[in-house]
């Protein structure tokens, strides 16, 4: 973990500080370096692979505290790791599908008289999401559903699910804060937007978010329960997500929490 | 919106606008609903800081700016209510359409649909398959367009452009300056404009503010503007060396 924190302070430190150091100081090689197609490739590479190295780093770690076989470790780590490099090969494509649309036409989108809205997409959302979307980690992860090791119970994966869901939902929701802000003071500022109202159209990318996240989980669950009650499992656990966030926008719908939203 | 003929869209006191210092100071406005005022200047003289401190991206350093009558600073959802602000092309989210930046904005500005004046540009610039587009694939003008669309969401009384012409087609341009004259005539709205096209101050401002050296230097009424005898920036060379 701690070298995971040093790389992402590593790459924030290249990309954004060693450039101006480098003018600063007259050092046009170093500058050229940074700033070079090479450099920016693998930092794209890391930048994409890291959220999942961390997801892969908490499910193992769990999984050894909770002492699972090491057989279904390492089946872990082999998913985890094709979903990165799958990733990181296809990046740019990916960043062209920036949310699977189809959860939008199917009306799951806010629609307000017959206009639907998408979520306002942070760049590094969309970067994000767009890399780790379901059915890129689905298709990874059936064809080592056949041969996976039979030997751990239902509770441990539900419970590892579970923790290691919320973990990367967090996450994923705190690491949308400053683009949110930025958002509001710059693009928007001449909007009438109240804070409220932009963390409305933001909740829309949880959704991918809680997608993914079900998506991970399927593997588990089909293994563990069977292919359909998985599926279904799966499916029960981000409808009941989504149900969550839409009660807490209609409380605040009802004025509950709008008058501390107000900027 | 009120078609009185006093109705003031625009109403600065003492405006101080800058960053750690004033770039402009002292800035008194008053602008009436239907008439067309450009800012202009050299670069760097505060044209763009002035701009957008009038549409709420930055604070002011002091004094005070109503909109439509409303304190931008004591009641800023009401005062942006009436307020259209063209973003400018960079500041545009790559990730978004151009279509989905006008639907944040129609929400944002209660708006269930495009209004009429909206649904006007976008058929005379031919751009409604355009505005399909990521932002981020589109050209300079394709942003520039949407930029300005997004100005006129929810019908605000008061249009603020910052030179919003650059980019645009020849064609395009003359179109929006002619919605815009219309728009003015009709007393729809009112115009406050950044630029350094001189052929707009002077077939079309009803007055011209000219920044220099930290203050509104000149103001420049519609009769001096049309009635000029010499080339407009030769004028206001002359009113500076005076």
């Amino acid at each position: 973990m701690v070298l995971l924190i040093t790389l992402a302070v590593s790459i924030g430190w290249i990309r954004v500080r060693l450039p101006a150091i480098a003018h600063q100081n007259n050092q046009g090689w170093l500058a050229t370096l940074a700033i070079s197609p090479v450099t920016r490739k693998l930092i794209v590479v890391i930048q994409t692979v890291l959220p999942v190295l961390v997801m892969l780093w908490l499910t193992l770690a769990l999984a050894w505290i909770w002492g699972a076989d090491s057989e279904i470790i390492l089946w872990s780590a082999l998913i985890g790791l094709m979903g990165a490099f799958v990733s990181a090969v296809f990046p740019h494509q990916a960043s062209r599908r920036p949310y699977p649309d189809s959860r939008y036409r199917r009306g799951l989108v806010d629609r307000q008289a017959g206009a639907s809205l998408k979520p306002i997409q942070s760049d590094l959302h969309a970067f994000v999401a767009a890399r780790m979307r379901p059915e890129v980690l689905a298709k990874i992860s059936v064809p080592f559903l056949l041969v996976m090791p039979n030997e751990v119970s239902l509770l441990t994966v539900l419970v590892l699910f579970l923790i290691v869901s919320a973990l990367v939902y967090l996450g994923l929701l705190f690491s949308a804060l400053p683009d949110f802000f930025r958002a509001s003071q710059d693009w928007l500022a001449s909007a009438p937007l109240t804070y409220y109202q932009l963390a409305k159209s933001f909740r829309h990318t949880t959704w991918p978010r809680l997608g993914i996240t079900s998506a991970c989980a399927v593997p588990f669950l089909t293994y563990t329960i069977g292919p359909i009650p998985g599926l279904l499992l799966a499916v029960l656990v981000l409808m009941g997500c989504i149900v969550a966030i839409e009660i807490l926008i209609r409380i605040g719908l009802d004025g509950q929490l709008t008058p501390w939203l107000k900027p | 919106m009120s078609n009185s003929d006093h109705h003031v869209v625009l109403q600065t006191r003492n405006l101080a606008v800058g960053f750690d210092q004033p770039i402009l100071s002292d800035v008194n406005l008053e602008i009436p609903l239907g008439e067309w005022w450009t800012v202009l200047g050299p670069n760097g003289c505060g044209k763009t800081t002035l701009l957008d401190t009038l549409s709420g991206r930055l604070p002011p350093l002091s004094g005070h700016i109503d909109i439509a009558g409303h304190s931008l600073l004591d009641a800023p959802l009401q005062a942006r209510q009436r307020l259209g602000y063209a973003v400018p092309p960079d500041r545009l989210p790559a990730r978004l359409t151009g279509r989905e930046c006008l639907n944040v904005f129609n929400q944002a500005h209660e708006a269930i649909a495009d209004v009429e004046q909206v649904q006007f540009l976008i058929e005379a610039w031919d751009f409604s398959s355009g505005l399909n587009q990521f932002v981020d694939r589109m050209s300079l003008g394709m942003r520039q367009k949407t930029g300005l669309l997004l100005a006129f969401a929810g019908q605000p009384e008061l249009i603020i452009l910052d030179e919003s012409l650059n980019g645009l087609d020849s064609a395009s341009a003359v179109q929006l300056k002619r919605f815009l004259q219309n728009g003015v005539n009709l007393k729809s709205f009112s115009v406050l404009m950044a630029t350094h096209s001189m052929d707009v101050v002077s077939q079309y401002a009803d007055q011209a503010l000219v920044c220099h050296e930290g203050r509104v230097a000149i103001r420049l009424t519609q009769e001096e503007l049309r009635e000029a005898d010499q080339p407009l920036d030769q004028l206001i060379a002359q009113r500076l060396l005076n």
